[in-house]
């Protein structure tokens, strides 16, 4: 009976110890992402998080002389997680939109990709965007192909929407035939079909390009402007085209 | 951060369809849970040592492991060997089947608290064993067994947010929905929260009450 | 009527009877005594295959019951039984109880099953509890619907388990009264009983058991009067 009080108290100490250690280090930037959404952000076989993102963040960080540390979440709250300060930064392959905009600040564009639909390669009834009106969409959730796949279905909810909160449960749903078509951005659209096979696209890409950047919080300026410069930096130094060749080609 | 009620309230209506699913998964699931653990249970209990084994393995296997794998096994697992089961089918199946291991258990507790007494009158007046047990064993065991099965009804109207996962289009999917077109979590999650309170309040509070006037000589 | 050879059983290690052998005729009411322990109750249980006998056979009206392929549920219809802690199902009202089995087991219509109930009730003096519950009741009236229940099955013998033992004197002679009655009318009885008194006045044969076996049996007169075995007096100095 004593040695069990005594072993409590130690795993107590022990435990009080390691929570304090915890809170000292509190220096390391916490950045948000949501490790599906390859290649910019994925889980590689030795359960490391990888992709261009984690690169382009490295690189930032090294520039600000910080260390970071990356927390895998669904994507659709990352934005309320900077809002709320859990986080310190995203860099998710996020679109940088008016309505996202509102709510973080966003760095200058990093990355420009279009949507795209993907269908299987058996497919023959899907050749533009008109032709998903009555075809059921598997998307991820919070993302720009989700809001693409709601303007045409004219409905969040539409029974033939279907929303996942990650991006290969969307493919998975395409490749068992469950869902007719799967919108997303087309590096990532690319990735997935190398890896899954059978599946084509259906159209040449369908939306305007749109602009990936990296988002802290709305009070957090001056680490957007260290931010922005070392993006600058990363263009220039040749590095940017370094990892666009290793990560899409 | 303060909680919009404008938005609350717009989007009610919307959160209730969710609701109402959230109730259909339930309902049928916990009504395949009451199935499967009545079988369960009774194969646990039997003489058939192969039976009883398997429903144990059965048993542990859905305890062991979490509610939200099954329902991925069930739903993108299952096509891999041609079982296509629809969003709505797949998590009534995943979670009766996990309802059923749980009660089950609670039905065995429940068969083997009826005191042996009876069961020995009940066969000495002639009844077989599968008639003692569906008139004097199961009747007083599922009285006696009532409020577990009330738990699990809460615990299942919970549980029932784990399908949003496979884009069943209940309460929590719904509410994301919003909360992802409106980045206003906390709104949103209170609101969704109180519907949850709400039914599940509403369910143990009647389950109380029936139990009351059920618990007849017990 | 019923004849018990040389009957063996044994609860793990613990060898409950050992080669008992007895024989009930039509009508007869036959009283097994004993310290508890004895066996009594096992060996009144195996007459209706509550309990299997390890060995040895039992045979009612001609039919080997231990035999391989005969019917458990249809030897135990013709074997009323009433046990000492009366196990009324408490979910069911009196009448519902009586009439539970020669409805399920009998498939007597309903109506007929509840005028017999209540025809028996009226025998046992509880004709107005008929839509009572078991909790409703006192020990004494419970033990009364119990043997109406029995009775409703119209065995060809009863056995008593011990039927007053959970009771008060006052309770015990509602329910001795009730026994007095069956056996007037000629019912066929096994009963285990510690009434002695009720043993001498009612029992044709008392058969005392000792350690598994029957070691001395006959009428009350010769058995209670003059026991020759020396565990017998012993036992009847303590209870008479």
């Amino acid at each position: 009976m004593k040695k069990l009080k005594v072993l409590v108290v130690v795993c107590v100490i022990v435990m009080l110890v390691a929570f304090l250690a915890g809170c000292q280090t509190k220096k390391v930037l916490i950045v948000g992402t949501e490790a599906t959404f390859a290649p910019f952000e994925f889980v590689d076989e030795k359960n490391n998080i990888v992709g261009f993102d984690i690169d382009v963040i490295n690189y930032i960080a090294k520039e600000l002389g910080e260390k970071i540390e990356i927390k895998n979440q669904p994507f659709e709250t990352l934005v309320e997680s900077l809002a709320a300060k859990q986080i310190d930064i995203v860099i998710a392959g996020m679109t940088i939109t008016d309505e996202r905009a509102q709510k973080v600040l966003f760095s200058k564009p990093y990355y420009n990709a279009h949507q795209v639909i993907v269908v299987l390669e058996s497919d023959t009834t899907i050749n533009a965007v008109e032709d998903l009106a009555d075809k059921v969409i598997a998307v991820q959730v919070g993302t720009t192909g989700a809001m693409e796949a709601a303007g045409i279905k004219g409905a969040d909810e539409h029974p033939q929407l279907k929303q996942f909160k990650r991006v290969n449960e969307a493919f998975m749903e395409l490749q068992n035939g469950r869902a007719d078509a799967v919108i997303i951005d087309a590096p990532v659209a690319k990735n997935y079909m190398a890896k899954l096979g059978g599946m084509k696209y259906a159209t040449a890409p369908f939306t305007e390009e749109e602009k990936f950047g990296i988002a802290v919080h709305k009070e957090n300026k001056d680490l957007m402007d260290k931010i922005n410069k070392a993006l600058d930096k990363l263009v220039q130094s040749g590095e940017y085209d370094n990892f666009v060749k290793k990560w899409f080609e | 951060m303060a909680i919009d009620f404008k938005l609350i309230v717009d989007s009610l209506p919307f959160l209730l369809v969710g609701a109402r699913t959230a109730i259909v998964v339930t309902f049928w699931s916990v009504l395949l849970g009451i199935t499967l653990g009545l079988m369960v249970a009774l194969g646990r209990l039997s003489k058939i040592t192969p039976l009883a084994v398997v429903c144990q393995a059965y048993v542990e296997f859905m305890r062991g492991t979490p509610m939200v794998v099954q329902i991925f096994i069930v739903y993108f697992g299952l096509p891999r060997v041609g079982v296509y089961l629809p969003p709505l089918l797949s998590g009534v199946v995943a979670l009766g089947l996990n309802s059923g291991a749980y009660l089950g258990e609670i039905f065995r507790g429940g068969i083997q608290s009826i005191d042996n007494g009876q069961t020995k009158a009940a066969l000495s007046l002639g009844l077989k064993p599968m008639q003692v047990m569906r008139y004097i064993v199961l009747p007083q065991a599922f009285v006696r067994v009532l409020p577990a099965i009330g738990n699990e009804f809460v615990t299942m109207i919970k549980d029932s947010s784990l399908v949003s996962f496979i884009a069943v289009q209940e309460l929590t999917y719904r509410s994301t929905l919003v909360a992802a077109r409106t980045y206003d979590y906390f709104s949103m999650y209170m609101a969704t929260a109180m519907i949850y309170f709400v039914m599940t309040f509403t369910v143990s509070r009647t389950l109380m009450w029936l139990e009351g006037r059920l618990r007849v000589g017990d | 009527m019923i004849s018990l050879k040389n009957i063996y059983k044994s609860f793990g290690s613990n060898q409950v009877l050992k080669g008992v052998s007895a024989d009930v005729a039509i009508g007869e009411v036959v009283v097994l005594v004993g310290a508890s322990g004895s066996g009594k109750s096992t060996l009144l249980r195996c007459i209706n295959l509550l309990e299997e006998p390890d060995s040895g056979q039992i045979i009612i009206e001609g039919v080997v019951v231990t035999a391989k392929g005969v019917a458990k549920h249809e030897v135990r219809r013709e074997t009323g039984m009433v046990f000492q802690q009366f196990n009324l199902f408490p979910h069911l009202t009196v009448l519902q109880n009586i009439t539970l089995a020669p409805i399920r087991v009998r498939n007597t219509p309903k109506a007929e099953a509840e005028a017999l109930a209540l025809e028996l009730l009226h025998k046992v003096n509880l004709e107005e509890k008929s839509e009572a519950y078991p909790y409703q009741l006192s020990g004494g009236q419970q033990q009364r619907v119990a043997i109406a229940r029995a009775l409703a099955m119209k065995p060809k013998v009863m056995l008593f388990d011990e039927a007053t033992s959970a009771l008060d004197p006052a309770m015990t002679s509602e329910v001795l009264s009730v026994m007095r009655q069956l056996v007037a009318e000629g019912m066929t009885m096994v009963v285990v009983t510690h009434e002695m008194g009720f043993a001498r006045e009612v029992s044709d044969k008392i058969l005392f058991m000792h350690d598994g076996a029957i070691i001395e049996q006959g009428t009350p007169a010769e058995l209670l009067q003059n026991p020759q075995h020396e565990v017998t007096k012993a036992f009847l100095s303590k209870v008479l």
